[in-house]
């Protein structure tokens, strides 16, 4: 059996939890540069704000009715992931995480999960809110599909308090002919017209759909999400994650930015984090590309290029990947171009461990393995950025930054930034 | 035009000549066979720019001179097809006329104003002469390093022809992490010299000499576009790259620490089988080598499984834990003509050479893939 254990309105639920006195009112949290809103608080989504609503069309009516906005402020989300996945963890040994917010629980070798799942999972529930002090839904199924569907429920209908026992076999059928087939897991909505238009409307439909007549008609995909409905299971439980296949680091700027120097900054930091990410999962890169582009919806000229290069030897280290995302930034920069957006893709990933040598390559310093080793320490112990490139240039005086108007403290991150209990009436030392 | 002629002959020609027709070129006429009939007999032409094919036709009849380029992808599948054993082509205005039995098919040619002018070994120097069996294994052997689809650099994708005062000539191709050499004595014509030609087009050149006699002596010269190799029937010509071969010879040293002797056979079967287990993970295999001992191989993948294996050979040197991409060293191994390989070690981080035993006519170097450092000193016993 699987339990699908999902953080209601996650990025919201982070800002409330170390602001108290939101717990009632409408939170929304916006992407990168304020762009657009991406999680709602259940008062939010009642004043009928979609998902992905671009934030100034919505601006003047987040004032009117008093909604709190922040910009989205990763490294706590990140943190307090970390923290729940910890708790799940001493309640259940065998946890797969899906999403920064979500994670599959693998609960079929605990006795008193399969004795009372609905009991078990309330637990979990209970000490997931206690511990971490986010809220979240479960749901449980004989596949990761019906887990899914499951929570889905546990999380709208009011009267199961936060979790779901999707019932086995024909038992399912009323629960799943109530969900859209374009909120079924593995369909989407790019999917979900096609299938209306062939008569599957629900999850149910989509469950009694002939396995053959839905290989002709779409892929094998939609194949084993309708073999998953009816509890076959297609999508086994995974405690490693799949090792990725590439890395991307892009940011859109706050302000155009019209300067080559700049645009170093920003690449640099770019390629730093990617290779900080890289050596994070034990992989090196074989591939770099680098993009710049102008605002494609702007008005000014428009200009876009990008460049690759291939290395001998597949790296890890910030000195080869900077140096080589700012060779390809000289290949393709032109001047006289406001800027809006640049990125770093790392690709042909490989274990760093397990690296195919090079006839013509110059032996590597082993002590450039130190050195990285040695940032990376730094920079967990004391926090990121205390270790950088000078290429990066200096923190607070970085012009490229994304636009960030309503960020919230780093509560869990950063020493400075820690929240103070303080008695009654005495005020916070500045 | 008019031609009479025999099927069977014609189509060896034919067959030859049309592998080197651009078929993905964006100018249609190079998607055609040039034949050219004259007292002289018949010639057939094609090109893709990079290579070029100048070939006597067999079995063919002059009724009347004259030329035509023929479409490989429409008449060239109806030679194949023609029903009985003989044909007649007739060509006026444009159009060609095939006549077998009772059949009559028409079809449309290209202008032959339109045709490249093919490049001529008229002028050329000669280079070296050789049999066309030992360049067969000279192409098997030397090519199969490079990275035909990389475009740059451009040694990537290219061969290497060298020869030197000692009458021999060496092949060689590499792609940074291998290199293979294979070479051989010839009869040197000139100074001492040497080439790059594009990989693609030595493939070509393997393809079309697959049908000429093992004994037959090919000629071979160049000028400064081209190098050309001359058999009996066929003239093929191959563009010369413009680049730098890397300073290869740095790589051939002779250092080692342990050394492999092996049924060449069994150890291809032997690697084939480790690697279904990682062609869709890392491709690693590793190989513990203990002197006086056998040949160890592991190869594991997670989720998939584990392989380990052990295979007689002579062991000697130094005791190595030592990993290869199974894929590269079953390249090798495949393109070594022999039934022994010999294969030897410059330590864990050095490269593996591999040979026939006591012989220098073929040598393919592969780097290892990096173990971590408490790997390679773990006991290999």
């Amino acid at each position: 059996m699987f339990a699908l254990c999902d953080c209601n309105n996650f990025y919201a639920s982070c800002e409330r939890l170390f602001r108290p006195e939101l717990a009632s009112r409408p939170v929304a949290v916006l992407s990168n540069n304020d762009g657009c809103v991406i999680a709602r608080s259940s008062e939010v989504k009642a004043l009928g704000v979609p998902m992905g609503a671009p934030y100034f069309k919505e601006e003047g009516r987040f004032r009117h009715f008093g909604v709190e906005v922040f910009s989205s402020n990763y490294p706590l989300y990140e943190n307090i992931s970390r923290r729940v996945t910890e708790t799940l963890r001493s309640m259940v040994p065998d946890v797969e995480i899906y999403s920064i917010d979500e994670a599959f629980l693998h609960v079929d070798t605990l006795p008193p999960a399969m004795a009372d799942p609905g009991g078990f999972c309330r637990e979990i529930r209970e000490r997931v809110l206690r511990w971490t002090g986010i809220p979240v839904s479960i749901g449980t199924g004989s596949t990761k599909t019906l887990a899914k569907a499951a929570n889905r429920i546990a999380k709208r209908d009011p009267a199961c308090d936060g979790v779901f026992v999707m019932p086995d076999g024909k038992g399912a059928d009323v629960h799943l002919g109530s969900i859209d087939i374009g909120d079924v897991w593995g369909v989407g909505f790019r999917n979900a017209p096609k299938f209306r238009r062939l008569g599957i409307r629900t999850a149910k439909d989509l469950k009694y759909t002939d396995e053959e007549w839905l290989k002709q008609r779409f892929t094998i995909g939609e194949a084993r999400t309708s073999r998953e409905l009816n509890g076959r299971i297609c999508f086994p439980f995974a405690e490693t994650p799949k090792p990725r296949k590439s890395i991307r680091v892009s940011r859109s700027f706050g302000e155009p930015v019209t300067d080559v120097h700049t645009l170093r900054e920003a690449v640099s930091s770019f390629a730093f984090s990617a290779a900080e990410t890289l050596r994070g999962e034990g992989s090196a890169a074989s591939k770099l590309h680098l993009f710049i582009t102008t605002n494609p919806f702007g008005r000014e000229p428009r200009y876009a290029n990008a460049a690759s290069f291939r290395f001998d030897v597949p790296t890890c280290r910030n000195t080869e990947i900077t140096g080589r995302a700012l060779a390809c930034l000289e290949r393709v920069y032109s001047g006289g171009y406001a800027y809006k957006k640049a990125g770093v893709i790392l690709t042909d990933l490989v274990d760093a461990s397990n690296v195919q040598r090079h006839l013509y390559s110059v032996e590597r310093d082993r002590r450039e393995e130190t050195l990285m080793k040695t940032i990376d320490r730094l920079n967990l112990e004391l926090g990121r950025g205390a270790i950088f490139t000078a290429s990066m240039g200096i923190e607070g005086r970085r012009s490229w930054g994304m636009r960030r108007g309503h960020v919230s403290p780093r509560y869990t991150t950063h020493w400075d930034e820690l929240p103070a209990v303080l008695p009654p009436g005495e005020a916070p030392k500045q | 035009m008019k031609l009479l002629v025999d099927k069977a002959k014609f189509l060896k020609s034919w067959n030859m000549t049309e592998r080197s027709a651009g078929h993905r070129s964006t100018i249609s006429v190079l998607s055609g066979v040039k034949c050219e009939a004259s007292d002289e007999g018949v010639f057939l032409k094609a090109t893709d720019l990079k290579t070029s094919i100048n070939c006597v036709a067999d079995g063919v009849e002059v009724s009347t001179a004259g030329s035509a380029i023929f479409p490989v992808k429409i008449i060239g599948e109806f030679f194949k097809k023609a029903p009985g054993e003989s044909f007649t082509i007739g060509v006026e205005k444009g159009k060609a006329t095939v006549i077998s039995g009772n059949s009559i098919y028409t079809f449309s040619t290209y202008p032959v104003s339109e045709f490249p002018k093919l490049p001529s070994s008229r002028n050329a120097q000669p280079f070296f002469r050789v049999s066309c069996g030992d360049l067969r294994r000279f192409l098997d052997e030397g090519t199969f390093s490079g990275s035909p689809g990389e475009e740059f650099p451009q040694y990537l994708s290219a061969g290497l022809i060298q020869t030197d005062e000692e009458e021999r000539v060496r092949i060689v191709s590499t792609d940074g992490r291998r290199l293979s050499m294979s070479q051989g004595s010839v009869t040197v014509e000139g100074e001492p010299d040497q080439v790059l030609l594009p990989l693609a087009g030595l493939r070509e050149l393997q393809r079309a000499i697959s049908v000429v006699e093992t004994n037959e002596e090919i000629r071979v010269l160049k000028d400064d576009a081209q190098v050309y190799f001359l058999t009996e029937n066929m003239e093929f010509s191959v563009r010369r790259v413009e680049s730098r071969f890397p300073p290869y010879e740095k790589v051939l040293s002779s250092d080692r620490t342990s050394w492999l002797t092996i049924d060449r056979e069994l150890f291809i079967e032997t690697l084939e089988r480790a690697e279904v287990i990682v062609r869709d993970f890392s491709r690693m295999v590793v190989f513990m080598i203990s002197p006086g001992g056998s040949l160890k191989i592991q190869a594991k993948a997670p989720e998939v499984g584990e392989a380990f294996e052990e295979i007689p050979g002579e062991c000697d040197g130094e005791p190595l834990k030592i990993a290869f991409n199974v894929r590269y060293l079953l390249e090798g191994l495949r393109a070594l003509h022999g039934s022994v390989a010999h294969l030897s070690f410059n330590g864990p981080n050095g490269q593996m050479t591999l040979s026939r035993p006591r012989e220098d006519s073929f040598m393919y170097i592969l780097m290892p893939i990096t173990l971590p450092e408490e790997e390679t000193t773990e006991e290999t016993q």
